[in-house]
């Protein structure tokens, strides 16, 4: 794995020639050194404490005490940690760490965190977990079921933007192309085969035809026969001859 | 023909005669259709004949053709005309053309109309003139053939029996038993 762009100044003297010596280092050291010690002296002044507690006559007793003590450290510490997160929320109420946040934020911080983000694929695992999970699910099912999201897509579908979106979409090649997949699809095939042979629209277009022409011949037919009327009138109003009665 | 009755009193009857356009247009539907079965009759025969040989001469092709179509117009015509009344124009614009006696008329009958028919042509179409003026819109042909174009839809013409006829239809009624 490459070095961190961002390594610390620690990673920096760990690097540094090792005949030079920095006094930081040196104090970590000493410190880490006697806490190393006084641990080991701990561990030796406790000895004889261990070998009464398994004394047969001092034994329950010290056990007892040793209990009553751990008690009381549990307590101590649960107390210690209450202390801490309450600590810690003053902390971050605090004015200074909004302003430690901000200039973090507007520092080298946030690209490093963003490609920390992407190199260790947070997204896609925080994404498979929330799938997972049921939980993208219900926030779409619950989103889509308000109503302010119909409102949102009403208001979205009116603006001009989708409009030309839209527009856009239908004036790509990717339209004429789809459109041509999905009509050689077999199953449009078998969709336009199942129409085209049904007795349905054969009847249906049957019925069509056979109104269609009828009513042309009907038409026509009236036409004509007022003709017939009109034309003798005119011949016999020249030759001043009345209508006869059975015509 | 019977002579008993006045044959032109028998179509009393209100009934509507089909007029100059109406029978115009059926004429017209009927002389497309028989020349098309007579083209397309000539051409299977044009061909088939192509396989054999070409007629000569020349002025006994052009008879059998002038025959062809003679007796195709008048199969066609008289044909229709004594079996159902009706030509496939006149069926369409709903017309039918009945004798005297209110029947179809029959081969000799429709022969005559074709002749009338022809003669009526040949005016240039002055034969049909009559229709307009004449009270039951009757052409040459009509005239000369003794029939009339109806209305297919309105009322058949009735035709009244003669007075000799009923007086046999009494005595036949009044010589049955009970």
């Amino acid at each position: 794995m490459p070095p961190h762009p961002h390594a610390t100044d620690t990673d920096g003297r760990m690097n540094q020639d090792p005949d030079s010596v920095d006094a930081l280092d040196v104090a970590a050291g000493l410190v880490a050194a006697g806490t190393r010690v006084a641990a080991r002296v701990g561990r030796s002044a406790l000895l004889p404490a261990r070998i009464a507690a398994r004394a047969p006559v001092v034994g329950p007793r010290v056990r007892a005490a040793v209990s009553a003590l751990a008690i009381d450290g549990r307590v101590e510490i649960a107390r210690g940690r209450r202390e801490l997160e309450a600590a810690a929320a003053r902390l971050i109420a605090a004015p200074e760490a909004a302003r430690t946040v901000d200039r973090a934020l507007a520092g080298p911080l946030t690209e490093a965190v963003g490609r920390s983000l992407a190199e260790h694929r947070v997204a896609d695992r925080l994404a498979g977990e929330l799938v997972a999970s049921g939980a993208v699910e219900h926030a779409m099912i619950a989103a889509l079921e308000h109503d302010e999201a119909q409102r949102l897509l009403e208001s979205a579908l009116a603006s001009p933007g989708t409009e030309r979106l839209v527009a856009a979409v239908l004036e790509s090649r990717l339209v004429p192309e789809l459109t041509d997949r999905i009509l050689a699809s077999p199953e449009m095939q078998a969709v336009l085969h199942y129409v085209a042979t049904s007795p349905e629209l054969r009847r249906a277009m049957t019925e069509q035809s056979s109104s269609l022409a009828e009513e042309m011949v009907g038409g026509l037919r009236d036409r004509t026969e007022s003709l017939d009327g009109r034309a003798e009138t005119t011949i016999r109003g020249w030759l001043r001859r009345p209508r006869p009665t059975t015509g | 023909m019977a002579a008993a009755a006045t044959p032109d009193d028998r179509l009393t009857a209100p009934v509507a005669y089909a007029g100059i356009a109406t029978r115009g247009v059926a004429l017209a539907i009927d002389a497309a259709l028989s020349q098309g079965v007579f083209v397309i009759g000539a051409a299977l025969l044009g061909l088939i004949g192509s396989l054999v040989g070409t007629i000569r001469p020349e002025w006994l092709a052009a008879t059998l053709l002038s025959g062809g179509w003679a007796i195709t117009m008048t199969s066609y015509f008289v044909g229709f005309w004594a079996v159902t009344g009706q030509t496939p124009g006149m069926r369409l614009m709903h017309v039918r053309v009945v004798a005297r006696n209110g029947r179809p008329p029959s081969f000799g009958r429709g022969l005559v109309r074709l002749a009338g028919l022809v003669l009526a042509i040949i005016p240039l179409f002055a034969g049909f003139l009559p229709v307009l003026v004449d009270d039951r819109r009757r052409g040459l042909a009509d005239m000369l053939a003794g029939t009339v174009v109806l209305y297919a839809d309105r009322a058949l013409p009735v035709a009244e029996p003669a007075p000799e006829q009923a007086l046999l239809a009494i005595d036949d009624m009044s010589g049955q038993p009970g």
